[in-house]
């Protein structure tokens, strides 16, 4: 065996138990797991549910809305396919290997641009401990697509582009992280926007440097357009130069402006979390100090070039950091913290670099091993369901599964505090059977509940005997994204997932994913003019329980419609099936 | 002579970031006597959701931080240009960026108050003369100059 394959042993073994720490095993206990948390509302409403209108041929953004981005669902689709099918097992599945793939290319980013192994491994020691097992995430970080790799995964491929540029000059690699920039865009508008700039900083910045010429710039620059467009139209074909899209894209992000689901940013410090406070003030202070200092050291030609790439990420980091500030929630900083992580490694490697080679190289295999001591005792960590965690221990397990915060279980903890509807659930029982961790004994136990529950071929079976194939199916309930997938149905509303999900048995009402009057009015809309042939809602909305409904929400417009337009004609599981009767 | 350089910058950086921090307080307590008005914005939003509506200003304020910062630091460049790989003026930069240091120090023990203590007076009167003698000493500065 040749030399240069021997002295790559370190990064293999360093790639292998960061493969080990972050595959998990069992696949099925953690999705039942997930499933009894929150019964996939945030699968659902973040992936799932435009992932599989997709997959059934609806256009996204114009028949049904896709929160987070365009392009993220029907990428997410197309590896879920691969994987074996778009449901919540696949979609963990995914996103674990997501996750090695990321971890594993920053790993090789820190690398070769810090020239120290032992530092590298620190980083993604770092990241680890930063991102995916922060103290304000629970039970587990995968339980969140929108606060994962799912959201920002192109960034480190970018990264890699930008480094291969910088140490080889070649104007192909800038190019192609320009069209890396302009295909996140597509995938994810908000985060795709921060690599643009960060391209955008890094092009400017070499030709004031003098290591780029404007026109090979500005050349390489309509990549990002190019690959915009082109992904664009793919997707969307001529709805993508349409004024719905626009409106549509542009809807949720007006809101934020508007301050709808912003959170202050002392708000951590009045709840007492000042540990994390603290740090939603000094990462954005880390950015700017390396920003500037790197900035001004090469303005002053005193580093080499090779540094830039902490500026790109602290304009990167800063650009990103954009959702802290908005949404200052203790669960976000960490979401936006991987330029972090990597201009810690930076300055680190600028401390041990004032050293000799054999201690630097000691020093840094020891702030490594601290690194990955500290993950190590971390409780995130510890809970992490992979090989290691669940050495002869169950995921119920309490180390595993822990209790909230407060003392309650996790299971139904989203919806155990609902309003009753005085009257039985939709299959006509009042047991609402929510179970709690204490009430399994095993995983198989757990799994098998699950199976049990989330199967809803019952229900899909009628929706498909009453909806032809191709046609879209209007199910109003807090499954609707199984159901719909199971029935193999396009979704007939526009806000779909429909509901911010409650488990099936519960005799109280959901609430719709219905925020303002104007999308209220579109899905009355939608049913007043397309007038389907048949509704399928979940039973305990029947037309003597709907004044229970909070008139403060969408629910009660949405069922005074259908109970006044349809009426009864067959009942599945939870669904019952309602046709048309007036005009 | 490269070191030398190296920790001018570091210390002109720190120093940038207590001065841009203190200008985003000012820009905040300015802004914090004119109330965010929504207009029709808050009807549009189905009433069991209108509690999520908290505007804010977060942002601008963010970028008025980073903007600052640029333009301080660009001009902290200019004044100090021939002078950035020098020894003598280190020792100066380090007692600014203590005084800086210090004051940033004394706003956010009182901006820690207001938001956790129910904006009490004193904090806010501590506030007030932290960033007025900060502005004092700017002025006193530039006027030795």
């Amino acid at each position: 065996m040749n030399k240069g394959v021997l002295k790559l042993w370190p990064d293999a073994v360093v790639i292998a138990l960061l493969a080990a720490a972050l595959w998990i095993p069992d696949i099925g206990a953690v999705t039942a797991r997930i499933f009894m948390g929150d019964q996939f509302h945030h699968f659902d409403q973040c992936v799932l549910g435009p992932a599989w209108a997709h997959a059934a041929g609806a256009v996204l953004d114009i028949d049904v809305i896709s929160q987070y981005g365009l392009g993220m669902p029907m990428v997410m689709a197309f590896f879920m396919k691969i994987a074996g099918g778009i449901d919540p097992d696949h979609l963990l599945t995914v996103m674990v290997w997501m996750y090695i793939f990321y971890f594993t290319l920053w790993y090789v980013f820190a690398r070769i641009w810090l020239k120290n192994t032992g530092l590298a491994a620190g980083v993604l020691a770092f990241g680890l401990l930063t991102h995916l097992c922060h103290r304000n995430v629970y039970p587990f970080l995968l339980t969140y697509p929108s606060a994962t790799v799912v959201r920002f995964c192109w960034d480190a491929v970018f990264f890699l582009l930008i480094l291969a540029h910088v140490r080889v000059g070649r104007g192909i690699f800038l190019g192609l992280a320009g069209a890396m920039a302009g295909f996140a865009v597509f995938y994810l508008s908000s985060t795709g926007m921060c690599l643009v700039v960060a391209w955008a900083f890094y092009v400017l910045a070499s030709v004031v440097l003098g290591n780029l010429s404007l026109k090979s710039a500005a050349a390489w620059g309509l990549g990002i357009p190019a690959a915009f467009a082109v992904s664009l139209g793919i997707a969307l074909g001529h709805h993508a130069v349409g004024p719905e899209l626009q409106h549509n894209l542009s809807e949720f992000n007006n809101y934020f402006i508007k301050g709808f689901g912003t959170t202050p940013i002392y708000e951590s410090l009045q709840q007492g979390q000042y540990y994390v406070s603290l740090m939603g003030f000094f990462i954005p202070c880390v950015y700017i100090v390396t920003l500037t200092c790197v900035c001004g050291l090469l303005w002053l030609r005193k580093i080499n070039s090779i540094n830039i790439l902490a500026a790109v990420l602290a304009v990167y980091g800063l650009a990103m950091y954009h959702y802290y500030i908005a949404r200052s929630a203790g669960t976000n900083y960490f979401t936006v913290g991987i330029p972090y992580v990597l201009i810690a490694g930076f300055w680190a490697s600028k401390v041990l670099n004032r050293s000799s080679a054999v201690p630097r190289q000691w020093a840094a295999w020891a702030l490594a091993v601290g690194l990955a001591a500290a993950l190590w005792t971390t409780p995130n960590a510890r809970a992490y369901p992979n090989v290691l965690n669940l050495l002869g221990k169950s995921v119920l397990d309490p180390s595993i599964t822990r209790p909230l915060p407060n003392g309650k279980p996790y299971f139904h903890h989203l919806a155990s505090g609902n309003a009753r509807v005085p009257s039985l659930n939709s299959l006509g029982e009042s047991d609402e059977q929510l179970l709690t961790e204490r009430d399994f004994t095993s995983d198989d136990k757990l799994k098998e509940f699950y199976r049990k529950e989330f199967d809803l071929s019952e229900d899909a079976r009628l929706v498909a005997a009453l909806v032809p194939p191709g046609e879209k199916a209007a199910v109003i309930s807090s499954y609707d994204v199984r159901i719909l997938s199971q029935a193999n149905r396009k979704p007939f509303f526009y806000h779909y997932p429909f509901f911010l999900s409650r488990p099936m048995r519960m005799n109280s009402f959901a609430v719709p994913s219905i925020y303002t009057v104007g999308q209220l009015n579109k899905t009355l809309k939608q049913m007043d003019e397309a007038k389907p042939a048949f509704i399928f809602i979940e039973a305990v909305y029947a037309p003597q329980n709907a004044r229970f409904a909070n008139p403060g929400n969408g629910l009660l417009p949405v069922l005074m419609y259908v109970h006044s337009h349809y009426t009864p004609v067959a009942k599945g599981k939870y669904l019952m099936a309602l046709r048309r009767s007036a005009p | 002579m490269r070191e030398a350089a190296a920790r001018n910058a570091f210390l002109v950086s720190l120093i940038t970031l207590c001065e841009s921090i203190q200008v985003v307080i000012v820009a905040a307590v300015v802004l914090s006597f004119y109330p965010i008005i929504l207009g029709d914005f808050l009807n549009s939003i189905l009433p069991f959701f209108r509690d999520m509506v908290l505007p804010e200003r977060e942002m601008p304020l963010f970028a008025l931080f980073i903007g600052t910062n640029g333009l301080i630091y660009a001009a902290w460049l200019w004044v100090l240009r021939g002078r950035m790989e020098t020894q003598e003026i280190f020792e100066d930069l380090k007692r600014l960026f203590l005084v800086q240091a210090a004051f940033v120090f004394v706003e956010a023990a009182a901006g820690f108050f207001i938001f956790t203590a129910g904006n009490p007076t004193m904090a806010r009167v501590v506030l007030y003369a932290a960033l007025g003698l900060c502005a004092a000493e700017h002025a006193w500065r530039a006027v030795r100059r």
